[in-house]
């Protein structure tokens, strides 16, 4: 016997309205009407308002529910989840983002797996021109300042541009445990390093480091990483780079590059040091 | 797994009515509790406590609480699934 079914041994003058229509869906809230059955003729909702039941009804409502749950015959869920649930369903990763997630699922935590479908469909909301705000807090709130990271990291394109690329040159190399090291500096870092990309031209890269350095340096840090991938950005950076140490406050830490595909520098600012100049 | 063919929906305005058929109550700091033993609070199935505001519903195995942000939907759905 169906929900249906059981509710209307509940309230009686239910059983005719439920017969009418084969399709129908029962909400515990409000009613419009005020009455404490009303029927929403364009949802096809029976909303059902608990205030205002007898208190035999709200016992039998009780029981029923209870055992409707333990049963596994019904889900009970708000209303607002329910629009979530069924926004996220529908809207599933396309080629490309369902190629990321393959790739990347045996490789990264379960947990980073989980934050990254939920930056894909924050992505697809926010192109969409939803407000994606309430869905960042849910990442940052189960995986704190690493799942904003990964959420930042995604939407700007390097899991596709950088990440996905560095795994596939690990896997192809037969070197996939030095994967999981980089992948790991990279998030860690994201807040705090620059990753070039191809629209970026010299200038913008020079402007984007100094911003970052300045920044860096008001949390305490007196480095900043420099990622990039391609030979036109690797030239970028290393031109760039030349450029920079030509300030005598800058210094250069680290540089090392992979198969002459991707380049990670390390800048360094030396102590005391006043602002950079342009 | 469970399928998607019976949903009950509720409004904000229920909350509390539906937690109290399940034995649960709304401690002064607004988080869900067992009413048997209000020092002992409800949580998801992730270890979290959940807030009145955060409280997203209820399914079958044992009663699972659900939260309403989008990690735990994500989940909810692979569930159904």
């Amino acid at each position: 016997m169906g929900f249906a079914d059981l509710l209307s041994k509940v309230f009686g003058n239910l059983t005719s309205l439920i017969k009418v229509e084969n399709h129908f869906h029962f909400n515990f809230g409000d009613t419009v009407s005020g009455d404490k059955i009303q029927r929403d003729e364009k949802t096809n909702t029976f909303n059902i308002d608990l205030s205002k039941i007898s208190p035999s009804e709200n016992n039998e409502i009780g029981e029923l529910f209870k055992k409707e749950i333990d049963d596994k015959k019904i889900i009970l869920i708000g209303k607002e989840s329910e629009k979530l649930l069924t926004d996220f369903q529908s809207n599933q990763p396309n080629a490309e983002e369902t190629n990321l997630l393959i790739s990347l699922k045996e490789h990264i935590s379960a947990d980073d797996y989980l934050a990254i479908r939920a930056s894909l469909f924050m992505n697809s909301q926010y192109k969409q021109g939803k407000t994606v705000f309430p869905l960042k807090n849910g990442i940052r709130n189960r995986f704190g300042e690493r799942g904003c990271h990964i959420s930042n990291l995604l939407t700007s394109g390097y899991f596709e541009n950088l990440i996905l690329p560095l795994l596939e040159y690990f896997k192809n190399g037969s070197k996939i445990e030095e994967f999981k090291p980089i992948y790991e500096k990279i998030i860690k870092e994201s807040a705090f390093a620059v990753f070039v990309n191809r629209s970026m031209n010299e200038e913008e890269v020079k402007s984007a480091v100094i911003n970052q350095l300045e920044k860096n340096r008001k949390y305490g840090f007196n480095y900043l990483n420099i990622h990039g991938i391609g030979k036109k950005n690797i030239k970028k950076i290393k031109d760039t780079v030349d450029n920079l140490l030509k300030d005598p406050v800058i210094e250069k830490e680290k540089e090392e590059s992979i198969a002459d595909k991707f380049i990670f520098v390390r800048l360094k600012l030396k102590p005391e040091s006043p602002q950079i100049s342009d | 797994m469970q399928s998607l063919k019976e949903v009950v929906t509720f409004s904000d305005s229920a909350k509390k009515q539906i937690l109290s058929y399940f034995n649960k109550d709304v401690d002064a700091e607004g988080y869900i509790i067992e009413k048997n033993n209000p020092a002992e609070k409800v949580l998801s199935p992730n270890g979290q406590e959940i807030k009145i505001e955060e409280f997203a519903g209820i399914m079958g195995g044992s009663e699972i609480f659900l939260k309403s942000d989008l990690i735990s939907i994500i989940e909810l759905s692979d569930r159904l699934k």
